[in-house]
């Protein structure tokens, strides 16, 4: 019984791993717009926030989060991926945001150690 | 369903906690891969709301199958691949890992044409 709780606890759990997501862009980004000079700073703070966060789920995990902070302008975009991993343990989510000026996609991937 | 009838192997522990010398996964080389693939699929592609779903699920499996034949062992290999239009608007990616440096690491390249641009990025975890 000891073995099955902690290989749940260990597991990658998308729902708390989009709120961690859609927390970090909401406090970075909120109510603002989009600025070429302040984007690279934008994606540094939301990316870290989220690796912060992720860590302090004590998690045996390995992390890569992806931001893309894109200006609204009519200009289409697609992202695809593709992973070789264990299904059984590693997981990835994505969060799509966005507001008047701009589009945030953040995506992060974990994989058990 | 069918049961198993034959003969179950169980392999002993190897014990192996680094890549073997020679195994390491070589970002440049990765690099390379992109680049060509990237080169040869997109050169004379132009962007298409409809067909730039479909072009980027291939050219994901495709670089995942390039990067597999390096036969890199142990290794989870992550592959993500973005196409935009170009019509001028800004734009910007970042990422960051939570990973061992002396076992993982990335490889990344920007291939851009009169109507497109496309990041491929593959990031390699070593699984001891």
């Amino acid at each position: 019984m000891e073995d099955l709780q902690s290989s749940e606890e260990a597991a990658f759990v998308v729902e708390d791993v989009t709120n961690i997501i859609k927390e970090a862009i909401e406090v970075t980004l909120q109510q603002a717009a989009y600025h070429h000079s302040k984007v690279g700073q934008w994606t540094s703070n939301v990316v870290e926030q989220c690796l912060r966060r992720l860590t302090a789920l004590n998690k045996p995990f390995k992390y890569i989060v992806t931001c893309i902070i894109m200006q609204k302008n009519g200009a289409g975009l697609h992202t695809a991926s593709s992973c070789y991993w264990d299904n059984a343990s590693d997981g990835s989510c994505s969060y799509r945001w966005e507001n008047k000026t701009m589009y945030c996609i953040t995506s992060v991937f974990g994989c058990m150690i | 369903m069918d049961s198993f009838t034959g003969e179950l192997k169980v392999y002993e522990n190897t014990y192996q906690t680094l890549p073997l010398p020679g195994k390491k996964f070589n970002p440049e080389a990765v690099n390379k891969i992109i680049q060509s693939t990237l080169h040869s699929r997109l050169q004379k592609t132009k962007y298409s709301a409809k067909e730039s779903s479909q072009l980027i699920q291939s050219l994901c499996s495709e670089l995942q199958k390039a990067i597999q034949a390096l036969d890199y062992d142990r290794y989870k290999i992550i592959v993500q691949v973005t196409v935009g239009e170009m019509l001028g608007q800004g734009c910007f990616f970042g990422s960051r890992g939570l990973w061992d440096t002396q076992t993982d690491s990335f490889a990344t390249y920007t291939f851009q044409n009169g109507s497109l641009y496309c990041v491929a990025t593959a990031f390699a975890f070593f699984t001891p």
